[in-house]
């Protein structure tokens, strides 16, 4: 139960962070965290915030309610042995069901492939593409399933463990101000999907976070090449095609899988 | 189709793409009918692509439609081919044309034409490389499923 009390110093930070950036600036104080259409600094500031109080607590955690290091508690959940394994049966999971997905919205023109980035632009884009996923995915999964998770299931089973974790997965990523509240379905799929994982692989990260990787990869990959046509609640959009009705079923699927392919081994 | 004996051709024979109902086909009979015309040939609306053949293989002198609709509908379902039939020497006809416009309609036509022709080669261009990078990825995902096996508990 700490980590969630920890995890919810993460959002107070981040609205302190914004309030002196944007007295710095000049402006004034907002109760939401939303600095989308402030000057730059503040947004990149922002974002420097954010990242570092979850890297701060990610390294707090061990050290101040376990009484380990960093590298001791975590090396435990990513183990350099076979189970590294699991990282490219994540990566290639993820990547098999958003090529089926994005094949299926491709054959029924509810994706149309078009390059709407400058060439520079993509190619950037591509280039940081994978340590980006790896990066990204790493930090995700060692707050949520290797911090929340691993203190959640001091005090309560695993399916309670996952129904919480699930919650405060999918409600982190609306803390800030968001375009699209309809997501929340998606990521509360993805959350489930990515717990299931975590303790179906006896609490080793590597499923985990090659599934998300793997979805990163081909989300952001493919971005900058498509323009979904909807409707929104049928193929998601965006960054989201894992929110609408078949990508919430194309994990409910491979939840399946995880379970039944990775319980049973 | 059905083919129907006219009276001697003047302006040769005709090809008629049939209405959706029968209203639209009794404006279309009349036009026919009221035009000097050969040999008469109707085609279903949904037989599009024994229209297209027919008309690209120089069948026909004549290609009538009921309005800008029906020719466009034949454009957007990939069967009308008209820079082809122009070639194979065939005349567009709209019994109804847009309001005054009785004749530049031609012209935005081909226009239209012209860059739905661009437009669609590029979307197969495109789609063809996503196919083929989609593929690419699916068959390294299996690759991994096949190669690594994970460890046993």
């Amino acid at each position: 139960m700490i980590a969630i009390g920890l995890l919810l110093l993460v959002p107070f930070v981040m609205w302190c962070g914004q309030s002196l950036l944007l007295k710095l600036h000049g402006l004034p104080i907002r109760y939401r965290l939303d600095s989308g259409d402030a000057p730059r600094a503040v947004r990149t500031w922002g974002r420097v915030i954010t990242q570092g109080s979850i890297l701060a607590l990610i390294m707090a955690y061990p050290l101040l309610v376990q009484g380990q290091s960093p590298i001791e508690f975590y090396g435990a959940m990513l183990p350099i042995d076979g189970s590294l394994k699991l990282f490219a049966h994540g990566a290639a999971a993820a990547t098999t069901c958003l090529c089926v997905l994005f094949a299926i919205w491709i054959a029924t023109d509810r994706m149309r492939v078009d390059v709407h980035q400058s060439r520079r632009r993509w190619m950037r884009r591509l280039l940081l593409l994978p340590a980006t996923a790896v990066f990204g995915a790493l930090a995700e999964e060692l707050l949520f399933r290797g911090v929340l998770f691993s203190d959640l299931l001091k005090t309560f089973s695993p399916s309670v463990t996952v129904v919480i974790g699930t919650l405060i997965f999918a409600s982190a990523h609306y803390v800030r101000a968001v375009k699209r509240w309809w997501t929340i379905g998606g990521h509360l799929a993805l959350g489930v999907l990515l717990g299931v994982s975590f303790l179906v692989t006896d609490r080793s990260l590597w499923l985990p976070v090659g599934l998300h990787a793997g979805g990163i990869m081909m989300i952001m990959g493919a971005r900058p090449f498509v323009r979904y046509r909807g409707p929104a609640w049928l193929t998601g959009a965006s960054i989201f095609p894992y929110a609408g009705v078949f990508g919430i079923v194309g994990l409910g699927v491979l939840t399946a899988f995880v379970a039944r392919y990775y319980g049973a081994s | 189709m059905t083919r129907e004996a006219g009276a001697a051709s003047k302006l040769g024979r005709i090809a008629v793409r049939r209405g959706e109902n029968d209203a639209e086909s009794a404006a279309l009979t009349s036009y026919v009918g009221s035009a000097s015309s050969g040999e008469v040939e109707y085609f279903e609306s949904k037989d599009d692509a024994d229209l297209n053949d027919a008309l690209c293989s120089g069948r026909f002198d004549r290609a009538v439609f009921l309005d800008l609709n029906a020719l466009l509908t034949t454009i957007w379902s990939g069967y009308g081919k008209i820079d082809r039939w122009k070639d194979a020497g065939v005349t567009l006809e709209l019994v109804q044309p847009p309001d005054g416009d009785a004749d530049a309609w031609r012209a935005t036509v081909d226009a239209t034409f012209a860059s739905h022709s661009r437009w669609c080669t590029r979307q197969r261009r495109n789609q063809i490389v996503a196919a083929c990078v989609l593929s690419a990825l699916a068959l390294a995902a299996a690759i991994v499923f096949l190669v690594l096996v994970p460890p046993s508990r």
